[in-house]
């Protein structure tokens, strides 16, 4: 599946290295190991000018092929409760008040975030069902998913889900084919208000802050501040806030990072389990050699062949 | 405190044979050790991927997710008839802590110096708790890991410590098997015997279990093969 | 002068019984502020529809012909008295000089009634003025459907136009269709309108006494069709069909054409009232059944029907045929033809402007100069002579659209400049060259509008309170309400003590996308949203049942109880505002709402409207809500 643009950085449940690795772009900036046209890429989402018309819902579900399904009405505009195996982007909105009494109504754009550090990559076991690319977009390949749900497990912004019928999880590609093509997301073309940028980590940064800077100097939005969590290295996706202060109101966890069990149980536990039973299976050997099979008194009574 | 020691109809024993487990039991631990056999293997290949080809080798890597549990299911199963069928003979005397004493006496084969043990020794016994143990652990996450899906979102924070949980307990399993298979088939000549046809001889009675085989001289005449070396 | 504002409105200023006068106060604001033909200023409609502009440039309401021309009235003995009564004269205040630039409507007046009659119109038989209909009084919406009640409007050809939803006061509609002889419906789904004999709350009986012919022709969505949109900005953008109608469904000008030419036929063979308007107009397109809008495009822009001369225009001359470049040329001497003066330039003989998609702005103001076109003459800031002081220097030298050119003598810019080309700032030229008096209109002279020449605070026919300006006056003295059994109108004190709006949701579009699967998954069921506190007093909680019912009817719909509508304290008193989105009714996709409770929201709005546009007051009357 060699895709120019697709550079594979990191493979679920793989031993050994990516093939054709270390391609890519550092963040010294310098090129290795030959021509890399790939670059990290980054999708600003700015919930200070979105007005949560739904566009990007429905152009990822109509990229992907989803159904449009029946929903009910929940004493809220939001079209579900939460993210689900066929409906990976949903905009999330909340009744909320200015300290002032001004009510603040917030809609955040929810979806994978692409975690530089993917917990959903780390936890799974099963050999390339996830697929961390050079330019940040970590994709599911279904056909070696196993359905143990241990990215579920894994991801600190619950975005995985399980389909029951097929037993494979799905979730946000980043529209990795879109960009494998040179094109931008599906969400990102379709909004209306340009709330939503796309281009470079670096660029998006940029701009992010730009925009905080310019609504803490502008506006009563003193606290405005951009989210780009680094307890998972970073994202791909990155927030500008009303609130840095308050991610909670927007529905993001404060502080995630790939849960402390995954990383246990992937890290120290892996490779302490591997040389224990090692050297158990050599223990045993060398106490075989040293010691030998267990006489039976009979034997050693005929003073024979103690062993 | 003697066990239920049936011997079959009309099968006898040969000389100096004394019945070690019944067919009951030997059905148990042996549905239980296959079961638990596939479930290490299709366990292994889901810990890291070095070794991941075991999956292949078993059906791939959905067929494994789809039976570990239900195994994992049956072993359990087959562990809880195996605490009806030795709860009792596995409880810990203060012979079995004078046994223990003399653990290292007894992997340096200086029986001699080791004190005698009952039907299961120390050894076996702390054997059979850290697996009955780590069994228990290994269902109920096992469980929770079975249907992931019906864990409320609220609760999610438990699953990352619940595979923990898991790992840990099968590690634990992995290396009493490891002693476990070491001792049935290597140290210890005749243990396997015992497990697969049921019989020991005499000697290794009373050599590796003397209480047992005295009790059993007292109490179950019946379990010994009439004129055996030593019974009288 | 750096700092320019605009002022963006939409249907919650125009729904209203004094919703002209609104506009009116943001103008006169406007002005006052020095804002009107700057770059960024202005006062902009947000349209509800995408091609409302040219719904009205093309007159497709009662009161004005396609360029805004006004209607020929019984009182206009002959061409030459409408021309004249339409036609401002000049008036020059003081030093400043006016252009008065509808002192060119007989041209545009001249060259319309060719393209409509073609050869039948000459100068002998008066431009074939008694064709036009001369009409004798209010014809707006409201009106047509209050006739059809009284047994007036026996007929009716409703093209998208979904009557019985839009309302206002939609029983009344509905009554009225019943009485009526026929209705044909043109629309891309079986509707309220062509189905209103299945409202909620309809007896058997009822049923069994309706004697109205229904006809429903399937019509064209408007990816189907290609044609143009026109734009808040007066764009003209052409758009190409991207599929083709479903089944047999026909694009709308063919069913209209088809309808045209057998009535057409009908009058030769068996005659009639008064045959020649329709045996006079003209249907000269290569496929007439289905006419190209292209063709029609280039009609409306108009051609030169001899060959036209004008040594100060560049080029000087056009050839019979040939496609005119822009209203300069139109001529009242039977020698032009254009179907609306303002679209002259639209489709020249180069090719279609409206077609043109060039992305560079230069300037940096948004211009655009070469992406579509806009009327009138691709001049994108209307009176943008008023960007300049009065020497001819933008206001802004950083943001300059038009500009004073002394050595080539005329005005030049990063836009068309709205102007008399070569008057000199010398001339003192006004800048609104529409305006009589070349000047933007503080105080409205002459009956311009129909209830006073200032804006003054009105309440809504349906108010909480009363005026405190003037309690014996509280609302528009000159707002036009109905007076059958089905026009009721709620008073203080009858119980109605809670304010109704009703808007529109982004996720749906009017009344057609209860038909989208995709639209209803984004919100599925119709809903009233409803203050805390409101909620709390009535014992309603997010997502029950409820009621909400006007003096005329009940709607029915699920109850969102929100912090974002906060009660007013109005004259003292502690009162709540609910608001309804209008997108459900009784046909479409289930809505949640059993069968006999699937109201259209236009049930409760009251039958008054603003006397200027005839806009009904959809934007405030007064509701209780209960839990159902």
């Amino acid at each position: 599946m060699s895709n120019g643009t697709l550079e594979i950085k990191a493979i679920s449940g793989h031993r050994g290295g990516v093939p054709g690795g270390g391609n890519y772009q550092q963040a010294d900036g310098l090129q290795h190991e030959g021509a890399s046209r790939s670059y990290d890429v980054c999708k600003l989402v700015d919930t200070t000018t979105c007005i949560g018309c739904k566009a990007c819902e429905v152009a990822c579900l109509e990229w992907n092929g989803y159904e449009f399904r029946e929903t009910m009405f929940a004493n809220t505009y939001q079209t579900m409760p939460d993210t689900a195996w066929n409906f990976w982007n949903l905009i999330r909105f909340k009744e909320d008040e200015a300290e002032d009494g001004t009510p603040q109504w917030l809609m955040r754009k929810d979806q994978c975030m692409h975690c530089a550090e993917p917990g959903c990559l780390i936890a799974c076991p099963a050999d390339g069902a996830i697929v961390q690319y050079t330019n940040g977009i970590v994709d599911f390949n279904q056909e070696n998913c196993i359905g143990c749900q241990y990215c579920v497990t894994g991801c600190p912004f619950n975005i995985p889900k399980f389909n029951e019928e097929t037993k494979k999880v799905y979730k946000c590609t980043l529209c990795s084919d879109r960009v494998g093509a040179g094109l931008e997301p599906a969400c990102i073309k379709s909004c209306p208000t340009g709330c939503l940028h796309f281009g470079s980590k670096e660029d998006m940064k940029f701009e992010a802050e730009k925009r905080a800077t310019q609504l803490r100097a502008n506006t009563s939005y003193k606290n405005a501040g951009v989210y780009d969590p680094e307890g998972v290295d970073g994202t791909h996706v990155i927030y500008v806030l009303h609130d840095i202060n308050a991610p909670e109101k927007y529905s993001l966890p404060r502080n995630p990072t790939v849960p402390f069990f995954v990383k246990m149980w992937k890290g120290p536990l892996k490779w302490i389990g591997g040389i224990a039973m090692g050297l158990g299976v050599a223990t045993l050997f060398g106490h075989y050699l040293r010691f030998g099979p267990k006489p039976v008194e009979e034997e050693m009574n005929q003073g024979g062949k103690a062993r | 405190m003697s066990s239920n020691i049936v011997v079959r109809h009309g099968t006898d024993l040969r000389e100096n044979e004394v019945v070690r487990y019944t067919f009951k039991e030997r059905i148990c631990h042996w549905i239980s050790g296959l079961s638990y056999v596939y479930l290490m293997a299709t366990g292994l290949a889901l810990f890291t991927p070095y070794l991941y080809w075991i999956a292949y080798v078993l059906g791939g890597g959905p067929t494994i997710r789809f039976w570990h549990p239900i195994v994992g299911f049956l072993f359990f199963a087959s562990v809880l008839w195996m605490h009806n069928l030795w709860h009792n003979d596995m409880k810990v005397t203060d012979e079995d802590r004078k046994w223990s004493k003399t653990m290292p006496e007894y992997v340096t084969n200086q029986d001699h110096k080791v004190a005698p043990a009952g039907r299961f020794n120390g050894g076996q016994k702390q054997f059979y708790w850290a697996m009955f143990w780590a069994s228990v652990g290994l269902i109920v996450t096992g469980l929770v890991m079975w249907f992931p899906e019906l864990m409320p979102r609220a609760l999610h924070w438990v699953l990352p410590i619940v595979v923990f949980v898991h790992v840990v307990s099968a590690l634990v399993t992995i290396a009493a098997f490891m002693i476990h298979i070491y001792m049935g088939l290597f140290f210890v000549k005749g243990g396997a015997e015992g497990m697969l046809w049921g019989r020991v001889s005499t000697q290794w009675a009373k050599s590796h279990h003397r209480l047992w085989y005295e009790k059993l001289l007292k109490e179950d005449r019946g379990s010994i093969a009439p004129g055996s070396k030593g019974a009288d | 002068m750096k700092k320019v504002g605009t002022i963006i409105y939409s249907v919650g200023w125009t729904h209203h019984s004094f919703g002209t006068q609104i506009i009116r106060t943001a103008a006169m604001a406007q002005l006052l502020l020095g804002n009107v033909g700057r770059a960024g200023g202005g006062v902009n409609a947000l349209r509800g529809h995408s091609n409302i502009q040219g719904a009205t440039d093309m007159a497709g309401v009662f009161d004005i012909l396609p360029g805004y021309l006004k209607v020929p009235t019984p009182a206009d003995a002959d061409f030459a008295a409408y021309i004249k009564r339409i036609t401002p004269t000049s008036a020059k205040p003081k030093e400043w000089d006016s252009f008065n630039y509808w002192s060119n409507t007989s041209k545009f007046a001249v060259s319309f009634m060719k393209a409509m009659y073609g050869d039948k119109a000459t100068k002998e038989n008066d431009w074939a003025f008694n064709y036009l209909p001369k009409v004798d009084r209010k014809y707006s919406w409201v009106e047509m459907w209050d006739n059809m009640y009284k047994g007036k409007v026996k007929g009716l050809l409703a093209f998208g136009m979904n009557g019985v939803a839009i309302g206002p006061n939609s029983q009344k509609n509905i009554d009225a269709l019943k009485k009526a002889d026929w209705l044909v419906v043109c629309d891309i789904y079986p509707e309220e309108t062509s189905s209103f004999w299945e409202s909620p709350g309809i007896t058997d009986d009822q049923k069994k006494q309706i004697k109205t012919e229904v006809y429903r022709l399937p019509g064209a969505g408007f990816a189907e069709k290609d044609g143009t949109f026109v734009n808040s900005a007066r764009w003209l953008q052409w758009k190409w069909a991207a599929v083709p109608t479903p089944g047999q469904a026909m694009l709308d000008h063919e069913i209209l054409a088809r309808i045209f030419l057998k009535v057409r036929e009908l009058y030769q063979k068996e005659g009639g009232k008064f045959p020649d308007a329709i045996l006079g107009a003209t249907w000269a397109y290569s496929n007439p059944n289905s006419p190209s809008l292209t063709e029609v495009a280039k009609e409306i822009n108009g051609k030169a029907l001899a060959d036209v001369h004008d040594d100060k225009q560049t080029p000087t001359d056009w050839k019979a045929g040939q496609q005119l470049p822009g209203f300069a040329w139109l001529r009242d001497d039977g020698t032009t033809s254009c179907g609306n003066w303002l679209y002259c330039g639209s489709w020249p003989d180069a090719g279609s402007n409206t077609q043109r998609r060039g992305t560079e702005d230069p300037s940096g103001l948004g211009i655009y100069p070469n992406w579509a076109w806009s009327w009138p003459s691709n001049r994108r800031v209307l009176y943008n002579r008023a960007s300049c002081d009065v020497s001819g220097k933008p206001w802004d030298p950083a943001r300059k659209q038009i500009w004073w050119n002394e050595s080539a003598g005329k005005w030049v810019g990063n836009d068309v400049p709205d102007f008399k080309a070569d008057s000199k700032p010398s001339d003192h030229m006004g800048p609104f060259i529409m305006q009589p008096e070349g000047l933007g209109r503080l105080f409205v002279p002459l009956a311009g509008l129909a209830d006073g020449p200032f804006p003054e605070f009105y309440e809504p026919m349906e108010s909480p309170t009363e005026n405190l300006l003037h309690p014996k006056q509280s609302n528009n003295p000159v707002v036009k309400k109905y007076s059958t059994d089905m026009d009721k109108y709620a008073k203080a004190g009858d119980g109605f003590d809670i304010v109704c709006t009703s808007y529109r949701l982004t996720e749906h579009y009017h009344y057609w996308t209860k038909n989208n699967p995709m639209n209803m998954e984004l919100v599925p069921e119709p809903f009233v949203e409803i203050p805390e506190d409101l909620a709390k007093e009535k014992g309603i909680a997010g997502g029950d049942k409820v009621k909400v019912s006007s003096v005329r009817s009940t709607y029915y719909c699920k109850a969102m109880v929100t912090k974002r509508i906060k009660p007013m304290m109005i004259n003292g008193k502690k009162t709540y505002q609910v608001g309804i989105p209008i997108h459900w009714g009784y046909k479409g996709l289930g809505d949640g709402r059993p069968e006999e409770e699937r109201t259209p929201i236009n049930l409760l709005s009251p039958t008054v409207i603003d006397p200027n546009a005839y806009t009904p007051e959809f934007k405030g009357f007064l509701v209780k809500i209960e839990k159902a």
